[in-house]
């Protein structure tokens, strides 16, 4: 970590056993990062289908990580903490971006595929993309990232009978554009 | 394979097919850290200092003033109710309302575009002046929002506190909100088109109904060609008529209802009610917004085909009066 000496000296110097402290952090922060960031960022990415702005999104939450690295590693799942942060970073992006103006979100609107339009065969990337970001969102993390729907509610900032309309809604939406049958259970 | 099965192994081919560095956004990253370390090691020296002058100013203008300190506790402004309507212009053109419940706020749109449906309501929690809510976190929103309101005269506005939802806060903040006035609907009998299956499908679809549902909830409407519904208010008595085709009216819903304002009627009580309406009335015609439905009879909650029944009869038309 910097060491600041800005002020003539009189900045916060760590003492040897904080800056041992220090490195040890750092060094642990490496290790889980290169553990756990392609799978944040693709998390990330499958709700954006945006490579870049996902791995943006993914250095921030890090980085908010890093900053309270200290407390979060004492966690029984920092892993978890650090996705969280990064999905609700992306869902917040996602929404800004969609809802940037209503007439866009209109155009978008009419843009989706209608019941009539049934997407080619196996094109799942462009039946994903079609959804909405909620339902986007809930299927990313209900199918991808194995989460209850406490956890996608959680994700979206809304009440669990909420998310569970959305997971329902997107399968429904993915079966119609998919040719597939939408009656499994879900949830 | 299965829709759920299909969908975990295409979303984990796709995750994989995303070609990652993980070096370089490390380096980003423990550079960005340490940034923001510099930085916050400034910010505590740079409030201390802007503390210290503060407090010596203070010092000296008091000594210099002789006066006794007062003591203010500050006491928020006492929080909205009612309803409010705003006319808001651009991409949400039309008159909008708010409406402030003793713990749930509402806003009904002018139609279906802007927000996909025509209400949504949540909590809301208003103290020190300050308002915060989650509405439109179903729909355009992600979490909740904070603003500050300013009553003045008989108007309200909003300033926008804390909020990422560009919707919610141009919605609060776009204009100013003033209580609804108008014609208060009175006594007397009211009357729909005909109504076709299909029209009752387009409201029921637009009020965010899938079309799975609509088609099992319109089942007991299949065989008929159209339906006109008759709304009969008088004596304190809310009553609702059904006819199909050239079938003679039946009753399809009674109970006691309260016209709160200009622009809200109450009916039905529990087990079956509260159901709070939105209503327009020019004198000659009423339309309705089924804002809440309270409807829990015989289960805790609402039945799908209790909304779906408020929402087709009340929204697919206007009513219009035809006897006092």
């Amino acid at each position: 970590m910097a060491v600041d000496e800005t002020l003539g000296g009189r900045g916060v110097r760590p003492s040897r056993a904080e800056r041992a402290l220090t490195q040890t952090a750092e060094s642990d922060f490496t290790a889980f990062f290169r553990a756990e960031y392609a799978r944040t960022a693709r998390t990330v990415c499958l709700v954006l289908h945006d490579q870049a702005r996902a791995e943006e999104i993914t250095q921030d939450a890090f980085v908010q990580l890093l900053r309270c690295w200290e407390k979060v590693s004492g966690y029984e799942q920092p892993a978890a903490w650090v996705r969280r942060v990064a999905i609700r970073m992306a869902v917040r992006s996602a929404k800004r971006e969609t809802m940037r103006s209503l007439l866009e979100w209109r155009s978008r609107a009419v843009e989706e595929p209608a019941e009539d339009l049934p997407l080619p065969h196996g094109d799942m990337v462009a039946a994903v993309r079609s959804l909405p970001t909620n339902q986007r969102v809930a299927i990313v993390l209900h199918y991808y990232e194995d989460r209850p729907v406490a956890d996608i509610a959680d994700a979206l900032g809304c009440a669990p009978a909420t998310a569970r309309v959305h997971l329902y809604k997107a399968r429904q939406r993915l079966a119609l554009l998919l040719g597939e049958e939408g009656n499994d259970v879900v949830g | 394979m299965s829709l759920d099965d299909r969908l975990r192994a295409d979303l984990a081919e796709m995750a994989r097919t995303i070609d990652l560095t993980v070096e370089p956004a490390l380096e980003a990253v423990l550079e960005r850290g340490a940034g923001s370390d510099r930085r916050e090691r400034m910010i505590p020296r740079v409030l201390a200092a802007a503390a210290a002058l503060v407090l010596v100013f203070g010092t000296v203008a008091w000594l210099l003033s002789g006066r006794e300190e007062k003591v203010h506790v500050t006491v928020g402004p006492p929080p909205p109710s009612g309803t409010y309507q705003a006319h808001l212009a651009g991409d949400l053109a039309g008159t909008w309302r708010i409406r402030f419940g003793a713990s749930s706020m509402s806003v009904v749109a002018p139609d279906s575009r802007p927000l996909g449906t025509r209400v949504a309501s949540a909590p809301y929690d208003a103290r020190g002046g300050v308002l915060t809510t989650s509405l439109l976190s179903d729909g355009p929103c992600s979490g909740p929002g904070s603003y500050r309101w300013r009553a003045g005269g008989d108007r309200l506005r909003f300033e926008v506190v804390d909020d990422v939802c560009e919707v919610r806060v141009r919605l609060m903040t776009s204009a100013q909100w003033s209580p609804v006035r108008g014609a208060v609907l009175t006594d007397g009998t009211y009357l729909t088109p005909r109504l076709t299956p299909d029209r009752l499908r387009e409201t029921a679809v637009a009020a965010g109904f899938a079309d799975r549902e609509v088609d099992e909830l319109l089942g007991p409407l299949a065989d008929a060609t159209s339906v006109q519904y008759t709304l009969q208010i008088s004596g304190g008595s809310w009553v609702v008529f059904e006819a199909r085709d050239q079938d003679a009216p039946a009753v399809g819903w009674s109970g006691p209802y309260n016209v709160v304002d200009a622009a809200t009627v109450v009916a039905g009580q529990p087990p079956c009610g509260p159901i709070t309406y939105d209503y327009r009335y020019d004198g000659r015609q009423v339309r309705f917004v089924v804002v809440e439905d309270e409807c829990r009879e015989g289960g805790q909650t609402l039945p799908s085909g209790e909304l779906f029944a408020q929402v087709t009869i009340y929204q697919s038309a206007a009513f219009t009066k035809v006897r006092p």
